[in-house]
This record gives structure tokens, sequence and C-alpha cells, in this order.
């Protein structure tokens, strides 16, 4: 046996050095059983290439990048749904939105639009708001009244006897007159801070539900556009 | 342009889904055969080479190119069909189906000038090693494997494998050697046996 035999391997598979190449050739030229060990090496190599393997077709199925998603592909439960969720959150924020404006003096206050005043439909409209202008303008008339006969009740009145309204004297007159002004200009200007207090928080109330009512449109718009011919809710 | 294994790599980990697909198509065939190799039917090689790229694409950041992206993918097609052989509990290397028709055959040929006759006898060898590749212990195989059909390097069989230069070399050597003395001894007896055959019906 030749201990040589193993390192016929690199030899045979052209996988060594030059320098062990070389020892290696001159060994197998004088060993005639390194010569049939190669030899027999090479038939037997020959001898794997005739093993096939059968016809290979893909198997794989390309990995495919996700695509974004429109709101185009949803389907129509999803977008009904995301309504419904965007007239909530609408709702909750307009809600928020009245809920948090400063507080109004307290005319204003007393006479500020309560819950019980908006209309029970789903939607506001123009005739809804004149309705309610009205009755808050009514409102706020019966309580100037009462401020002014408050305010009046209160006033100075140095002059006037309480027994008597009629002026006894030109200077009587006079000072009754003047009364009277500083009365009514205390009047006036409780006024009109209330319609200015009235007028901010109908403009307010106002704004806030002329949005929710844009947003409901442009939601009912977009599933009226989008939805499927066949009335069906799912694709 | 041609982006090398590496490059390809390297975009797959970055989320490249396209440059996973390409390493697929590039290396699906060779990982088939050696598949089919180790365990002998199409089927489970098919399977294999599916699970063997879902394997790789999942451990594709635990790739550090210590190895060429080959070696790493043949190393993980090994351990499946190790898996598959144990746990499947099938027996490895099944035949192929015995008996084709000679018409079948005639359009197999590897090539216009390759004859009947030659294409039976190609056949009869590829069974012939079939049979005796499956007779190998598990090592020599993979290296004989790796080595013959896939040209990797002492060297990267040695990596893949876990095991010394000098084994690898030893294995293939005791590998080769074994299987010459049976594929001698098979083509000894069928040559027989048609000799046989022919006395019988001549006579």
């Amino acid at each position: 046996m030749c201990d040589e035999r193993e390192r016929l391997i690199g030899y045979v598979y052209d996988e060594c050095d030059p320098d062990e190449r070389q020892v290696i050739a001159d060994h197998v030229a004088s060993c005639e059983t390194c010569q049939q060990e190669i030899s027999g090496l090479r038939r037997v190599r020959e001898d794997l290439l005739a093993w096939d393997v059968p016809e290979y077709e893909s198997v794989w199925r390309p990995f495919v990048p996700p695509r974004a998603v429109s709101w185009r592909d949803l389907p129509v439960w999803a977008l009904a749904a995301a309504a419904v969720l965007l007239l909530l959150a609408g709702g909750a924020g307009g809600a928020f939105t009245y809920a948090m404006l400063p507080h109004r003096p307290v005319l204003a206050a007393a006479a500020a639009p309560r819950p019980a005043v908006i209309p029970a439909s789903d939607v506001v409209r123009a005739a809804d708001l004149d309705a309610l202008e009205a009755r808050l303008t009514e409102k706020l008339q019966n309580e100037v009244d009462a401020r002014v006969k408050l305010v009046a009740a209160h006033a100075p009145a140095p002059a006037i006897e309480p027994a008597s309204d009629v002026a006894t004297s030109p200077e009587d007159l006079r000072r009754q007159v003047q009364t009277l002004r500083v009365t009514l200009d205390r009047v006036s200007k409780a006024q009109d801070q209330l319609s200015k207090s009235v007028y901010a928080d109908l403009m307010s109330f106002g704004e806030t539900q002329r949005r929710i009512e844009q947003g409901n449109n442009y939601i009912l718009t977009s599933l009226v556009k989008h939805a499927p011919a066949d009335g069906s809710m799912g694709r | 342009m041609t982006r090398t294994d590496e490059e390809l790599v390297a975009r797959a980990t970055a989320g490249d889904l396209e440059s996973f697909n390409q390493l697929v198509a590039r290396w699906e065939r060779p990982i088939h055969a050696l598949a089919y190799r180790t365990l002998g039917r199409d089927e489970d090689a098919r399977d294999v080479v599916q699970e063997a790229f879902l394997r790789a694409y999942r451990g594709l950041r635990g790739f550090k190119g210590e190895a060429k992206f080959s070696s790493w993918l043949y190393r993980i097609t090994l351990n499946l069909c190790r898996d598959w052989v144990r746990c499947e509990r099938r027996a490895a290397l099944v035949q192929p189906p015995e008996g084709t028709d000679a018409v079948d055959l005639a359009d197999e040929r590897a090539a216009p000038t390759e004859s009947v006759e030659e294409l039976v006898a190609r056949r009869e060898m590829s069974k012939a090693v079939s049979r005796a590749m499956a007779e190998l212990p598990e090592e020599q195989r993979h290296a004989i494997l790796l080595k013959e059909y896939h040209g990797l390097t002492f060297q990267e069989i040695a990596d893949m494998l876990g095991c010394p230069l000098s084994t690898v070399k030893t294995r293939l050597y005791q590998g080769l050697s074994v299987l010459r003395r049976r594929l001698e001894r098979q083509q000894a007896e069928e040559a027989s046996l048609r000799r046989a055959t022919w006395e019988s019906s001549s006579s």
C-alpha cells in the first residue's frame, strides 16, 4: 500500500500548490499503485457525471413588493365605518370646542344657547338657525327688559319722590331727566354687551355645525361615488 | 447590469424583494439538484427548494458574509434534507421508477448525436451511481456531492461541514474509492447478465 494515496485527491482535483503537485507528479511517475489509483479516481468521476437530475421548473413564487393601499381599494363597509367614525369625531370635536369657549359675562351666559334648542334633525339648516336666533333674540329682549327694570330700581333717584312721578318744579324735572339719561345710557351699554356676546356664541356654534355638515356631505358624496354598481358591501 | 450575489444579498437585506427574487432565480437549479441527489425524489426536492429559500430569506440578516452566499444556501439545503429524511421517516435516495419506453428515451437524448443505446447506457449508469451513492455514509456523500456537482473547494466544504481540510480529503478519497469498487462490481454483474441473456437467446 502506498501512503501517498490520500494526497492524490488534491492532485486529481488540481487543488494543491505547485510545489506539492510537482512532488506528487514525481512520485506517481515511479509508483504503479498510485498510477492505478489516479486512473480509477478519474474513471469514477466520469461515471458520476452520468447522474442527472429531472427537468426543473421553478417552484418559487416571486416576492411581490407590497402595493400602497389606496382608499379606493377599500371595501364599502370599511368606508362606511370610517365615515361613521369621522362623524363621531367631528361631533365630539365640535362639542369639545364649544365647551372650551371662554365664559361669557353673566348676561351672555344667561342667554347662551342650550342644547335643548338644537334641532333634533341630523342636519342643521339655515332655517333652524334663524329660528334659534329668533328665540334667542326674544329671550334676550326679555332679559334686557328685566335688567332695565333692575337698573332702574337701583338707579340713584335723589330728587324723585317715590310717591309721585310728577315734577313739582323745573329743578325736579331737570334732575329726573338727568337720572333717566344715566339709566338709559347704562341700559344701552348692557344691551350692546349682551348683543355682542350672543352674536359671538351664535357664530361659533354656527361655524362648528357648518364644518360637521361639510364633513358629512363629503363622506356621503364619496360613498355614493365609489359604491359598487351591484350594490354589494364587500369586494 | 449583473449584480454579484453579495450585492443582491445587501439589497435584499435592506428590503429589496426583487433582489432576493434574482438570487432565487440564480440558485434554485443548483439547490434543486443538490436536494434531488440527496433525497432521490423530485417532489421532495422541490419542496426543499422552496423551504430552503424561505429559510434563507428569514435568515438574511444573520448572514454575515463570512462564506459565499451559495455555500450558505448549500448548508441550509443539506440541513433541510437531513431533517426531511428524519421527520418524514423516508428512505433517502429512493430509486427512480423502473422501465422506460424507448420512444420516451429517444426524446430525452442529451444531444442529437447521442444514440438510443448510448442514452440507455447513460441512464443505467445514472441509476447505478444513484444506488451506489445511497449506500455511502452521509458525510462522504455530502463531500462528493459538493465537490463533484457544485464545484466547491476543499476549504469551502470544510467550512460548510465544520471539519478540518484533511478530513474533507479523506472523506472524498474514501467515498470515491467505495463508489469505484461498487460501480465496477455492478458493471461486471450487468455485463455478466447481458452475456448470459445473449447466450440463452442464441442457443
